[in-house]
């Protein structure tokens, strides 16, 4: 038997916690009683907590969307208007062979590297122009802006010697030029969290590939491949991740 | 990453969630911090990169919701449970896609432990698509209204003004005849209706 319209009425009005205290009690008492009015009560309550759901459901489909907006807007960008012209066609067609083949040299290429051909093609040096922090060159900033790696190595290394996280950078990043790949894995990982954390997982995946620990190196570099607002985005490409990949 | 500022964020981030008035920024913060490391986790499994954005989405969904009906009892940090229910989500889809073999039978040796409350919410495709169809036979009028007041948790004065209803005590008319009116839906479909009840009430 359906519920009155009172009934129905109450039901919701409990299950919005607008019922007072002794219209609660009462309610409750028929609740333990009436089976058809507890039934209406779930029903009311399933139809409230799907609402919950279904509102959750477009919100994190909402903010995939806007996550994923960067690399959408990226490619229609590069999506220029092309006109082509007839007498292109057997130019085309050349240059699809060319193509083809420099694909396939490409390939054979990127899974035919060695961990230090990898890394030496990823590396690049960094620059201390976008520096973020102190306006101040320490002895180490200065060193490493004049190429003197073992210098800002020695002074990183120095006992009690406290360093800034862009200082901890450099000495890690002058560890990489030294071909102390390992020492500068170690100093480079306390970075994650921090104002450099985005530079430091990019280097320290290099000092890993140079390791030959790549499946730790990808750990590092498949995140920045999936965020287009990473810092180093621009650098990890596919290929550079094939290229990882086929070290294991 | 510094143990201090991830405990910290965590706190951020879950009081967000909570508060269902900020909890769109809330998730653009899960987003922004941990979809990459997740959509990898599948990728370094056998998935492509759709696959990790697909599993991340539904895993997104079942911790918000998790977080937001008291499920989620902060025994594991954010991170380690987000990882806990992307192996599972993804390990099931291993499962379901017939290749649960050799990479799979190593990845499932990896497998977290989950509560079984949240394990519960990964499987739920069917029920939000059933759900997402009854939503829209309801109405848009209809959804804003009572999505306005169940989730967002926003007043009836708020709403009637929002949505042009006169004044309050109509706004109030029309979420009673709504909720009834979605309840009704959802009993008329006895397979949805038993499904959304497996979803969204604890075990």
């Amino acid at each position: 038997m359906p519920l009155s319209d009172t009934d129905e009425e109450l039901l919701i009005r409990y299950l919005d916690g607008a019922l007072d205290p002794a219209e609660e009690a009462s309610l409750q008492t028929r609740l333990r009683q009436e089976p058809e009015l507890q039934a209406g009560y779930e029903r009311l309550r399933l139809a409230a907590r799907a609402l919950h759901w279904g509102a959750l459901n477009e919100q994190v489909a909402a903010a995939r969307r806007q996550h994923e907006a960067i690399p959408a807007e990226a490619t229609a960008r590069k999506e220029a208007p092309v006109r082509p012209l007839r007498w292109l066609r057997p130019a085309l067609a050349a240059a699809a062979v060319l193509a083809g083949l420099w694909i396939g040299i490409r390939w054979y290429d990127s899974t035919h590297l060695t961990p230090n051909q990898v890394y030496t093609r990823h590396f690049i040096n960094y620059d201390l122009s976008a520096q973020r922090g102190s306006d101040t060159a320490s002895p180490i900033e200065a060193a490493y802006a004049q190429e003197k790696y073992g210098q800002a190595y020695a002074l990183g290394k120095e006992p009690n010697s406290r360093l800034s996280p862009q200082q901890r950078l450099l000495v890690g990043l002058s560890a990489l030029h030294l071909n102390r790949a390992s020492e500068a894995a170690a100093l480079l990982q306390p970075l994650e969290g921090g104002p450099f954390a985005e530079d430091a997982a990019y280097y320290r995946a290099l000092a890993l590939i140079k390791l030959k620990r790549p499946l730790e190196a990808l750990d590092l570099l498949l995140p920045i491949r999936n965020n287009p607002a990473h810092l180093y985005h621009g650098r990890v490409t596919e290929e550079m991740i094939r290229q990882v990949q086929t070290l294991d | 990453m510094n143990k201090g500022s991830t405990i910290d964020t965590d706190i951020e981030l879950l009081a967000l969630l909570r508060d269902r008035r900020r909890a769109g920024e809330g998730i653009a913060r899960l987003y922004a911090t941990y979809a990459a490391d997740m959509a990898a986790l599948v990728q370094r499994h056998g998935g492509t990169y759709d696959d990790g954005q697909d599993v991340f989405q539904e895993v997104a969904l079942a911790f918000v919701y998790s977080v937001q009906d008291g499920r989620y009892r902060e025994e594991s940090g954010i991170r380690t449970f987000l990882f806990a229910m992307t192996r599972n989500k993804w390990f099931n889809e291993l499962r379901r896609r017939g290749r649960a073999q050799d990479r799979a039978a190593i990845f499932e040796q990896e497998r977290d432990a989950l509560p079984e409350s949240a394990t519960q919410l990964l499987e739920h495709k069917e029920a939000s698509a059933g759900l997402q169809a009854t939503l829209e036979r309801l109405g848009a009028g209809c959804r804003e209204l009572l999505t306005g007041f169940y989730y967002a948790e926003r007043s009836m004065r708020e709403l009637a003004a929002d949505l042009g209803l006169g004044s309050e005590q109509v706004a109030r008319n029309k979420k009673h005849r709504c909720l009834k009116k979605l309840s009704e839906l959802i009993e008329s479909e006895p397979a949805l209706a038993q499904q959304l009840k497996n979803l969204l009430y604890a075990p």
